[in-house]
């Protein structure tokens, strides 16, 4: 979906909420939230998680606003910033799940309601949620990016910060790691 | 045949159709967000970001003490190391051996 951005420009906006404007952010906000949630919801595991990432993102954006140079569309500085918010949470997760006991509340991927899904879909969204849940952060980092957004190596090396020679191995031991888990959880048996 | 890569390939394909629907999620998302932001506002301590603006000051002040002091100290002709410093060995063992304690 691509939010119509008439009226002022991005950098006219950015101007604006530099001087103090709440209303120049919303707008920003307005026309760069699908993008932010679309991101965000590959990794968010309920509603709540999403609009809380989405938030984390765009104060993320309001805070370092007078860091943003203009060498790059607005939009790719938000999505660096998303991404890299989203890593934060893979983190997060992952060390609050090793904290736990498997007797209690263990954490498990919900899918967010999509009407549109059809039952394939959902069957491998469900099969890779799983799967990539056993994964490291940055290992399903690179394969959301790279297998699901369908993001270029050279993408998801300006988004991450990382070498694109580091991006190439890591999603080819990611893409391993995941294979040996679907194996042994017979997911890729036919 | 189907490999496991092959089938890892459909499974990648299969869940790329299933794009995120994220409307409900964002309705309003604007209101909440200026809402959070106000509140982030509110919690900023006004005299903290104040105290920043004023580094410069401060490190003007530091230099200009520190060349004050420096402008203006004296070296005390009974410090030995000054004196060696200054090449007056000879002038401070003689005070040393002719002064009567």
């Amino acid at each position: 979906m691509t939010v119509p951005t008439e009226g002022p420009s991005d950098e006219h906006l950015i101007q604006n909420a530099l001087a103090g404007s709440d209303g120049a952010f919303a707008e920003l906000a307005l026309r760069h939230k699908h993008r932010v949630f679309g991101i965000a919801a590959r990794f968010a595991r309920h509603a709540h998680e999403l609009d809380d990432i989405a938030q984390a993102v765009f104060i993320r954006a309001w805070q370092s606003l007078s860091t943003f140079r203009g060498d790059a569309p607005f939009e790719h500085w938000l999505s660096r910033i998303a991404v890299r918010m989203c890593y934060d949470v893979l983190r997060k997760t992952r060390r609050d799940r090793e904290s736990l006991s498997l007797d209690e509340n263990p954490i498990t991927y919900e899918t967010l309601p999509d009407p549109k899904d059809d039952e394939e879909s959902r069957n491998a969204r469900e099969i890779l949620q799983r799967g990539m849940a056993e994964l490291s952060p940055d290992e399903r980092l690179i394969l959301t990016l790279l297998e699901l957004e369908e993001k270029t190596v050279k993408e998801i090396a300006d988004l991450t910060g990382w070498s694109e020679a580091n991006v190439k191995v890591r999603a080819f031991r990611a893409r391993d790691a995941l294979r040996k888990i679907l194996t042994i959880n017979k997911d890729l048996t036919p | 045949m189907n490999s496991p890569e092959d089938k890892l390939d459909q499974l990648f394909a299969a869940a790329r159709r299933a794009k995120p629907e994220t409307a409900r999620e964002e309705f309003a998302f604007e209101t909440r967000l200026t809402a959070r932001i106000r509140a982030e506002r509110g919690r900023e301590i006004p005299w903290l970001a104040f105290s920043w603006k004023l580094t410069p000051l401060f490190a003007c002040t530091v230099l200009m003490l520190g060349a004050w002091f420096a402008a203006t100290s004296t070296t005390d002709p009974m410090d030995l190391a000054s004196a060696l410093s200054g090449g007056n060995e000879e002038a401070m063992l003689a005070r040393y051996l002719t002064t009567t304690y």
